[in-house]
């Protein structure tokens, strides 16, 4: 996707694309943008801005197997027992 | 060969069209997800967590196993297991019909250990709140710092402070949650779902259920309303495909009733800001310093773009996720943008009523320079102010006098709405003269069943009724989900180019077998012929008959030219307040919109009528009111949950800004933009009527008093 | 909702016989039928009223008096030309409520029979909701709808019929059919405060029903205003109504009932004294509307319902005259 709008201050578009992650993320977590924004990382995006709401595959939920919060930063390490690798 | 631009001439793309499925949908004949009953359904009911925040100590659903009816249960909060809502999922049973499977659910017995609730933002932000999520329910974003914020308050002419505030509200889709599923063999499954995604939904349903994708078929011939809460097969969907499995085969069904719907359906997170604005008598804005929070519930999400549209030098700026025991917040019709629209417009227009200057004109000062939207901006504001009369009747705020006062608003907005550039639509032409189009994308109400029939039918010179614009379902060639006004951009250029490989493959196959044997750039299509030199030769059905017994198949992908992204958009309100009552009524509302090329001026006009409706209940009514004590939502339902009628909805003038050079830059989407603005321009006009800044919305009578009150209070 | 036997009575006295405890009777259904889904009320049997023919209709005249049988549907009421002329009050309030369907299907007992909006009760927390550690939920909880009035009680929801406002500005008297034979009250006198969760909000005794309503003779002048948040369906926030008699331009006689302000019709007596011995003017009814204000106690949230009675007070008066000041 192209934005001709490069102004930081003005983010462009409603949820943050998946960007680049701490490490591979899990394969059971899901957002609205993965299923939409399929072509990659929108570089017209301000990243200070992030409103993507995660689920987990697994519990359909907020939280995952573990009791814990579905998180894009949670969700990228093999810290927690349920985290499978994509 | 793929096409980098739309025709210049066209008979059908650009003009008024009526949606394909209108007359079906208007009418009750077309069937929607949640009316499918395939044979053998049954009936899925939720068992829900009445309780904010619990954890499960036991769960016995030996009696409802043996009630009447009742063929399955599924557990999905067992023992040890938490609920962190109203309305969060325990249990699901499948019964032979609705009523037998309510009365087992209200059977199966439930011991709950009763933990501490912060229900609202209140309760979680307050000393020693309970803890919703491990690790403190005030989530604090990094701080974005851009300029000398500080040193610019201090300097300029004139700082407002203030703060401002919007609650969550709730999707209300009219067609609630839900799919019915059906294991079809041990390891295929059909759903119709009620999506915004079918790829996304089979994609879950094979994952969860652990079986090929490709053994997945979901379907969604029509669909009542998403606004980006329908994507993913949901809590409900994968387990209805248990039960069917449990069951043999049959199909269960499970769509939220209204209550879960309002409890579980996801909502819009809520928005507060403490924000100072400063600007020069010039009308140039100088400095912004604001902290935000809100919350998505049980879920982040709460994030929303600010500063918003306008360009400021410098501002410093913190947001924090606030974590209830609500339900999680899901997408809603431009994410974050409405809130960060009513901040950022209230607070610009309590600064030109501070400095004395025309809303008007304090907007057009701060444009980003550059910006290919400054441009728009402009001329979209001169029109608008144009259509709502501006000149005539904006009075300066604190001006008016009498009981009844009239209000003049305004707000900007923009978004995105580019297309994605993989996605893929099939085009056939049968020897009968059937045009097929197939993609696996779905209609929203966007329309795009009928956009594609649109482009097909230009291509092919005939009538979109004669094209067989086959979407919803996962199946078919990989199309676009629908969020984030993506369909349309996504979809229209790989249709377009779809159709005229077509048509040039048609041309080539024929061209040989017609008298005179004319090479194939004689060949065109119009008004259902075929024509040669431009001279109608025999029937478009005739000349398909001549392709033999094999089809023509083409598969369209994207290309370059075709969709753009980027949008803006002013909208203007006209309001009467009653002083006395604060009771606010709504005289007009103009909406001015660009979207790039429009495909249908119809079902285009229908996005933006539809963006307003529900910008204006966001800003007149809409409100998901907690319990503080139970920690339940108070109000989920439509009686309470207050939502616009026919008579609460004013003249609204829809006006497309579209330029030849917005024609130019091809297809953009429009779903989004239009809802954006209209909540803040109702707050300015509000305030702009009573001379007061109603600080929280929506603007109900209460907060329209109450703000009278304080600046009572405050003289 | 729960299984219940149904009977669908055609006589009253059929419907009387049939309504033994722990039944409910039901008109339009408007209201019980949202209360069975959500299992607030659970009867084992329903008596249906509406295909009783001899509770419906509208007989007398405005010089004599006016008989309203407890079936006849709000349709019906805003139909009668005697009743919008007359008692304007009460047809002006009936054109308010709900929607063209419930209008169709609403009756005029079922409105004046039915249970308080409030969101605590229709939760399933009672009338009288209190909290595992005996908070009063309505009180500490969001009473933004709630009342101004009585609320030093426990019963803090405001009543719900918008009928009955009128009906008692007007004086009207309600006639119950029972097991025991017929019997006249005010109209007012139908209700009670509950003072318990499974106590009852009327007066009326197991197995009566309401047969009529008697509006008096029209003699002096009538009317109601109301604010509500919605222009389409929507319930008021604050209603009130007033009957007005003149000797000369000189109010001689005054009834003014509140809607949205008590849990039970609120009969304002002090702007009912303020307005007595004055002709209607912007003045007097302010003056009236701020005596009819005093001793109002609102809760946390619902301070602006004060100054909405005061408004909607104000206007009732002027409007009784057909003064509509505030839109000059």
């Amino acid at each position: 996707m192209t934005h001709p709008d490069q102004n930081p201050s003005n983010p462009e578009s409603p949820e943050n694309p998946p960007e680049a992650l701490q490490g591979p993320m899990c394969r059971h977590l899901r957002s609205k943008g993965m299923y939409v924004y399929t072509d990659g990382v929108d570089m017209g995006f301000d990243h200070d801005y992030d409103n993507t709401i995660y689920w987990c595959l697994k519990t359909m939920k907020s939280f995952g197997p573990d009791d814990e919060m579905v998180e894009k930063a949670a969700c990228c390490s093999s810290d927690r027992a349920c985290y499978q690798e994509i | 060969m793929a096409a980098n631009s739309w025709p210049e001439q066209t008979k059908l793309i650009n003009t008024r069209i009526p949606r394909l499925d209108g007359i079906a949908k208007a009418s009750g004949k077309a069937k929607y997800p949640s009316d499918e009953r395939p044979e053998g359904t049954l009936f899925g009911v939720i068992l829900y967590s009445p309780h904010p925040h619990a954890k499960i100590k036991s769960i016995d659903t030996t009696v409802a196993e043996k009630m009447a009816g009742v063929k399955a249960i599924e557990v999905i909060a067992g023992p040890g297991k938490f609920v962190r809502y109203h309305g969060d999922d325990i249990a699901i049973v499948a019964a032979e019909s609705e009523e037998q499977a309510l009365d087992a659910v209200r059977a199966i017995k439930v011991d709950y250990e009763l933990l501490p609730h912060a229900a609202t933002e209140e309760q979680a932000m307050a000393k020693n709140a309970p803890e919703v999520v491990r690790g403190g329910n005030v989530r604090k974003g990094r701080a974005q710092t851009t300029g000398k914020p500080d040193e610019a308050l201090q300097k300029a002419d004139a700082v407002i402070e203030a703060a401002y505030s919007v609650p969550v509200v709730t999707h209300v889709c009219l067609e609630t949650h839900g799919l019915t599923a059906r294991w079809d063999d041990k390891n295929h499954i059909t759903a119709w779902a009620s999506t915004q995604a079918v790829t996304a939904t089979a994609n879950e349903l094979a994952e969860s259920n652990e079986i090929p994708v490709s053994n997945v078929t979901v379907l969604t011939e029509v669909m009542g309303g998403g606004f980006g809460s329908k994507f993913g097969a949901d809590i409900w969907g994968t387990t209805a495909a248990r039960l069917s499995k449990k069951v043999g085969g049959r199909p269960v069904k499970i769509f939220l009733d209204r209550i879960q719907e309002h409890l579980a359906g996801g909502n819009r997170p809520s928005a507060s800001a403490k924000i100072k604005l400063a600007g020069n008598k010039d009308g140039k804005i100088t400095g912004m310093i604001a902290e935000t929070h809100g919350t998505g519930g049980v879920a982040r999400g709460a994030q929303f773009p600010l500063p918003y549209v306008y360009s400021i030098p410098n501002f410093k700026r913190e947001h924090s996720d606030v974590f209830v025991n609500g339900g999680n917040a899901r997408a809603m019709r431009a994410p974050g943008h409405p809130e960060g629209c009513i901040i950022m417009e209230s607070a610009i227009d309590d600064l030109a009523a501070k400095l004395g200057i025309d809303p008007l004109e304090i907007r057009k000062a701060n444009l980003a320079p550059g910006d290919f939207r400054t441009k728009i901006y402009l001329d979209e504001i001169a029109i608008g102010a144009d259509l709502i009369g501006w000149k005539q009747n904006y009075k300066p705020r604190g001006t008016q006098k009498g009981i009844i006062r009239r209000g003049f608003g305004l707000a900007l907005h923009q978004w995105g709405g580019g297309g994605a550039n993989d996605k893929q639509v099939s085009c056939t032409i049968s020897s009968d003269g059937t045009i097929e189009l197939k993609s696996a994308t779905q209609d929203i109400g966007t329309g795009i069943r009928t956009v594609l029939a649109i482009i097909a039918a230009e291509v092919f010179g005939l009538k979109p009724t004669d094209i067989k614009s086959n979407i919803g379902n996962s199946t078919f060639p990989p199309g676009q989900s629908s969020g984030g006004s993506t369909t349309t951009p996504s979809m229209s250029p790989p249709c377009y180019n779809a159709c005229l490989e077509a048509r040039d493959e048609l041309f080539k196959k024929i061209a040989p077998g017609l008298r005179g044997t004319p090479p194939v750039t004689d060949l065109s299509l119009a008004d259902g012929q075929l024509l040669v030199k431009g001279q109608p030769v025999m029937s478009f059905k005739d000349a398909c008959r001549k392709i033999g017994m094999n089809p023509i198949s083409t598969l369209g992908k994207s290309s370059p030219g075709l969709a753009s992204n980027g949008v803006g958009g002013v909208q203007f309100v006209d309001v009467t307040v009653d002083m006395e009552t604060g009771v606010v009524k709504l005289n007009k509302i103009v909406a001015v919109q660009d979207s790039g090329l429009i495909i249908d001026k119809m079902t285009w006009e229908s996005q933006v009528y539809g963006g307003v409706i529900g910008g204006l209940n966001y800003g007149m009514f809409e409100e998901r009111v907690v319990d503080p004590i139970s920690g339940r939502m108070l109000n989920p339902d439509m009686e309470l949950y207050q939502l616009a009628g026919a008579s609460d909805i004013p003249e609204i003038i829809v006006h497309a800004y579209e330029p030849p050079e917005q024609k130019q830059r091809g297809v953009i989407g429009i779903g989004e933009p239009p809802t954006i603005g209209t909540a803040a321009a109702i707050g300015n006009a509000v305030s702009n009527a009573i001379g007061v800044r109603v600080t929280h919305w929506p603007m109900t009578p209460m907060n329209v008093l109450n703000a009278l009150a304080a600046q009572e209070g405050k003289a | 909702m729960k299984a219940f036997e149904y009977v669908g009575a055609t006589s009253v006295d059929q419907a009387v016989k049939a309504l033994t405890p722990g039944s409910s009777a039901m008109a339009g259904g408007t209201d019980l039928m949202n209360r069975m889904k959500d299992y607030v009320t659970s009867p084992d049997r329903v008596v249906y009223l509406n295909d009783v023919k001899e509770l419906a209709g509208i007989s007398g005249d405005p010089t004599s008096g006016v008989t309203i049988l407890a079936g006849t549907r709000l349709a019906d009421i805003l139909a009668s030309e005697s009743i919008k002329k007359s008692y304007s009050a009460l047809w002006q309030t009936t054109s308010d409520v709900g929607t063209p369907q419930i209008r169709n299907m609403a009756s005029v007992g079922g409105n004046l029979m039915q249970h308080p909006r409030c969101w605590y009760y229709r939760s399933g927390f009672g009338l009288l909701p209190k909290s595992a550690d005996g908070k009063h939920m309505l009180r500490e909880g969001d009473n933004r709808y709630a009342s101004i009035f009585m609320t030093d009680g426990d019963a803090l929801y405001a009543h719900p019929s918008s009928l009955a406002i009128p009906l008692i500005a007007l004086g009207a008297k309600a006639t119950l059919i029972g097991p025991e034979g017929e019997r006249t009250i005010d109209v007012a006198d139908l209700y009670k405060i509950p003072v318990s969760n499974t106590d009852t909000l009327f007066t009326a005794k197991p197995g009566e029903i309401l047969k009529s309503i008697s509006l008096p003779a029209s003699t002096g002048k009538n009317g109601s205003f109301e604010a509500r948040h919605k222009q389409a369906h929507d319930w008021p926030l604050v209603m009130a109504s007033a009957s007005l008699t003149f000797t000369g331009d000189t109010v001689s006689d005054a009834r003014v009932a509140v809607y949205g302000v008590a849990p039970l019709p609120w009969r304002s007596k002090a702007a009912e004294e303020a307005i007595k011995g004055k002709p209607v003017t912007v003045e007097t009814a302010r003056a009236a509307a701020a005596a009819a204000a005093e001793g109002a106690k609102p809760l946390t949230m619902n301070a602006y319902k004060v100054a909405m009675l005061k408004t909607v007070i104000t206007r009732t008066l002027c409007v009784t005259v057909g003064n509509r000041y505030w839109e000059a």
